[in-house]
């Protein structure tokens, strides 16, 4: 008899769900406002809180896709213009290289094609491609010293993201959530925004993967819908969704009172949540009342929907309002060729949105405890891919040595840290693994990523695996 | 002048000649058993080579006996070597005897008696190395199995208590123990210093005292550390020195009374030392936050959830740290509620009422937050008077965040004058851009902060448009 109940009320899983519903980025908000494993809102009341004092409360995390070229940006290498057009030496290479560039001929060394200075009090070496973020160098902290496992772009952003390159592990976002709960039960407690036609990521990067379906990042869309299939249908307006759902509660507390299954209340805590985002969510979209000010400080692109630049502004907008994680992706800058037209374009999207972002904060006193994470998945190498021309090169793909930027709660500001050769090409003091990186960012959230595990299929996940050693240095 | 010691001292030179001219005569006699006649010549060859080496023997021990005088060296392991040394000549002179007297026939004997010489010598010559040069010298480089318990490694740190570290056991002795032991222990107690035992370092050991519980410069121990690298006396003499760090911690230890159970504090030492012990032990002693520092305990559960219930949103600062984190989550916050805030005022640290309407009747409610150190008071159009008498109030803020507010330069003034102060926040406040430039030359420890601007920026050219242009 409790079999055959138990089977009635099996609920849809999200795989079920995802893999009937085909609706791409639309499913995922769909699927985490049905499943039925939810934990939000009032239902069970008591999150799971820091394992130790914080020092963020949440992340902003700059996704900068396609992996920017951190010897054009960052990492300032002299002997590059020094040595532009030369062969890159094979002490240097050394024996691993890459597909896409083992049967080309020659491999010249290319300089940064603009110049660098050194900005604030720190002395932080940036490109003057990047005018606004040289300008707030004093509230950033840079590591040279980032290296990665895999040198494809969809696995790299996986294992950036998961910790692992084969899809499947919760995503940062989602072990966040879990670890930390939620601070407004209006609002999904992890938001992805992607910077329109030039999206980048995927949708796979917010999976909870075995992480229970609420923890799964929520991709909030630019212009009149953010969320799929959130608003009523035409003719149904907000009293009879709420009588509704007033109905449907009282069916399934009776179901309760037979079943005392725990997940039917989750599920109704779901459809609330729905129902309360329905005015929140427009409500924290809406961007209009912002004063002029604040658009010229994030830039122009900021008044179109769907820029980076409004996503910049949507995600302080977010970031005030309590949310927990929140993933802003940009495609775009895996320049392969054509870097020196390329890249202006990209470092002008971004260049201004990202500093005012991080200067926004900081006015607001938000920054106390929110810490920005800016960067890509890998980095590129110091030779050209490609025929190098009078005007005209490309830059392979290379996770042996490249830039991550942070900011805010919990990170010495002004630092560079970490260093590499004299070509960019291998890490010569302080390397910091992407599960370096990741234990970190947890770190600062008063998270311990060795305690922070689920279990699942017989053993324990952890964000960081087996790996993973806080970086100590940059601590504020 | 001291003739003993002058010619004790050719020892070392000497004793590698006995050695080698034994193993040679060994290594005829070997031959020569093996059948090797016309190559070796007849038994004579043998003799002579082992009288060569016996008369070297003799020598070397002649010039040992006269070096045991200088007292450099333990007397246990001293006398092993000694006594050893003389056995080995007699069995020498043994050996040499039977090679000339002996049954012509019975080569295989004679054999095992020059076997027995050669182990003897040998012995001898591994117990003189470790000697002066300490007896892991041989294993230390090894593998592992092959070592004696010698090499001793510092502890790590990673999640080390620094409030509760022991100076002693957990650096000094284990770098003693590397550096020192070898040479200075209860067999070889070089310089008359026993490092087996604790006591041993406060006592005088040739008419020094290694360590002067509070006075770094009168301990000997200290200064043969920190001598010229190629002065005689320079501690220790084949090992690496003591890095700086190891050293500034011996001192730091000695100042604060070198007891075992002496501890670090982060208040006595230096900036410098704190530094270092980071760098090179992880370990961090750099001043804690003030809220990681208070101990509470957890609030009762009903009290937990009636402040929950009143539009707060309410959490433990971590899984040990009972402090609390609370913000008004709702539009404007009633006398009632100010009332349940100040049920748990004591354990509030950071407190969050940005656009909350408080008023300057109702701030007069608030009790004092003993743990405060963080407080938003922003967007509420509060007043300088009441702002800062309630401020002032609150010894341990760190950050105020007083964004649109009614706040004059005069009221920021007197809120800098909080000792523990860093940041403050004004933006859409009276505060003048120029007034705030101004307090900042005065107040740089606190970080003023206002609204941000860029400067404007110009387009960057590349290194090509700019040679284009030239």
């Amino acid at each position: 008899m409790k079999d055959h109940h138990h089977h009635h009320h099996k609920p849809i899983s999200r795989k079920d769900f995802l893999s009937k519903a085909t609706l791409g980025l639309g499913a995922i908000s769909m699927a985490s406002l049905i499943n039925p494993l939810n934990a939000f809102g009032s239902t069970f009341g008591s999150l799971k809180g820091p394992h130790f004092a914080p020092k963020a409360k949440r992340v902003i995390f700059l996704n900068m896709i396609g992996a920017p070229s951190q010897l054009d940006l960052f990492d300032y290498k002299p002997v590059l213009t020094k040595m532009h057009g030369q062969e890159l030496p094979d002490s240097v290479m050394g024996n691993r290289v890459t597909g896409t560039v083992a049967k080309q001929a020659t491999k010249p060394v290319v300089r940064p094609l603009y110049n660098f200075k050194q900005h604030g009090n720190s002395g932080m070496w940036m490109s003057d491609l990047l005018p606004h973020m040289s300008q707030i160098t004093d509230e950033i902290c840079m590591i040279n010293s980032m290296y990665t496992e895999s040198v494809q772009h969809e696995p790299a952003q996986m294992f950036t993201h998961t910790g692992s390159e084969i899809p499947g592990r919760p995503t940062i976002g989602s072990w966040v959530s879990y670890g930390l709960g939620s601070e407004n039960e209006n609002l999904p407690n992890f938001i992805a925004l992607m910077t329109k036609g030039n999206e980048g990521g995927s949708t796979r990067l917010l999976s909870s993967g075995f992480l229970p379906a609420e923890y799964q990042g929520v991709q909030f869309r630019s212009g009149k819908d953010p969320v799929l299939y959130l608003s009523n249908p035409p003719g149904v307006t907000g009293d009879i969704r709420r009588e509704q759902l007033d109905y449907l509660q009282k069916l399934q507390n009776q179901n309760y009172d037979n079943l005392d299954d725990a997940s039917i209340k989750s599920k109704m805590a779901q459809y609330e949540m729905a129902f309360r985002m329905q005015t929140s969510v427009p409500e924290v979209m809406n961007i209009e009342n912002e004063p002029e000010y604040i658009y010229e400080l994030y830039g122009e692109d900021s008044k179109k929907p769907g820029t980076f630049a409004s996503n910049c502004l949507l995600a302080r907008r977010l970031a005030e309002k309590g949310v927990r994680f929140i993933q802003l992706y940009h495609g775009g800058w895996d320049h392969h060729s054509n870097l020196p037209k390329q890249i202006p374009k990209r470092c002008q999207e971004v260049d201004q949105a990202s500093a005012a972002l991080i200067m926004d904060l900081k006015q607001r006193g938000l920054l106390e405890d929110t810490l920005v994470v800016w960067g890509g998945e890998f980095g590129r190498t110091s030779f050209s891919q490609g025929q190098l021309t009078k005007d005209n090169f490309g830059r392979d793909h290379h996770p042996d040595a490249y830039t991550m930027l942070m900011a805010g709660a919990g990170v010495k500001k002004g630092l560079t840290y970490g260093a590499t050769d004299d070509f960019g090409y291998h890490i010569t003091k302080n390397k910091v693994h992407v599960h370096d990186l990741n234990a970190t960012i947890l770190h600062l959230l008063g998270l311990d990523h060795e305690k922070l595990n689920y279990k699942y299929q017989g053993r324990r996940f952890r964000l960081t695996d087996v790996h993973g050693n806080l970086v100590k240095d940059i601590l504020s | 002048m001291n003739w003993d010691i002058f010619i004790g001292r050719f020892h070392p030179l000497l004793v590698h000649l006995p050695i080698g001219i034994f193993i040679l005569g060994y290594l005829f006699e070997v031959l020569l058993r093996f059948g090797f006649k016309k190559l070796i010549g007849s038994r004579k060859t043998i003799v002579l080579t082992y009288s060569l080496g016996f008369f070297f023997g003799l020598l070397a021990a002649l010039t040992g006996w006269l070096l045991s005088f200088s007292n450099d060296y333990g007397l246990d392991s001293l006398s092993n070597h000694k006594n050893m040394g003389f056995v080995a000549l007699v069995v020498m002179l043994l050996v040499i005897i039977y090679q000339i007297k002996g049954a012509k026939t019975n080569a295989k004997l004679k054999l095992s008696g020059s076997t027995l010489a050669i182990i003897l010598i040998s012995i001898t010559g591994h117990l003189g190395g470790n000697l002066t040069h300490g007896d892991s010298y041989l294993t230390k480089y090894g593998p592992n199995f092959f070592k004696s318990n010698s090499n001793y490694l510092i502890g790590d740190f990673t999640d080390a208590n620094t409030d509760s570290l022991y100076i002693y056991p957990s650096i000094i002795k284990p770098i003693l123990l590397n550096k020192c032991f070898a040479c200075h222990n209860s067999k070889d107690y070089q310089g008359g210093l026993n490092l087996d035992n604790f006591g041993n370092l406060f006592k005088e050991a040739n008419h020094s005292t290694p360590i002067v519980a509070g006075d770094p410069d009168k301990s000997e121990l200290l200064r043969r550390l920190s001598l010229p690298k190629d002065d005689e006396k320079f501690m220790p003499p084949r090992e690496d020195g003591f890095n700086y760090t190891d050293i500034q911690v011996l001192r730091y230890w000695i100042e604060n009374g070198a007891d075992s159970l002496t501890k670090f504090n982060s208040e006595t030492m230096s900036k410098e030392l704190i530094a270092l012990l980071n760098r090179d032990y992880g370990l961090d002693f750099r001043v804690k936050p003030y809220y990681e520092k208070v101990k509470s305990d957890s609030l009762d559960v009903d009290l937990f959830r009636e402040v929950q219930n009143s539009k707060f949103r309410i959490s433990y600062l971590g899984e040990n740290n009972y402090l609390l984190d609370v913000e008004f989550k709702g539009d404007s916050i009633t006398k009632e509620q100010i009332h349940v805030l100040n049920k748990v005022s004591n354990q509030i640290t950071f407190l969050k009422l940005s656009s909350s309407k408080l008023s300057a009747h109702l701030i007069k409610e608030m009790n004092e937050f003993p743990h405060l150190t963080r407080v938003d008071l922003s967007k509420n159009s509060l007043d300088s008077t009441t702002t800062t008498s309630f401020l002032l109030e609150h010894p341990n803020l760190e950050s105020i965040n007083l964004n649109n507010n009614d706040i004059d330069k005069a009221a920021l003034e007197q809120i800098l004058e909080l000792d523990n102060l860093l940041r403050v926040y004004i933006w859409n406040t009276r505060i003048t851009e120029e007034e705030k430039s101004s307090l900042s030359e005065n107040y740089s420890n606190v970080d003023i902060i206002s609204e941000f601007k860029f400067d404007k920026v110009t387009k960057a050219k590349s290194v090509f448009e700019q040679q284009n242009e030239e």
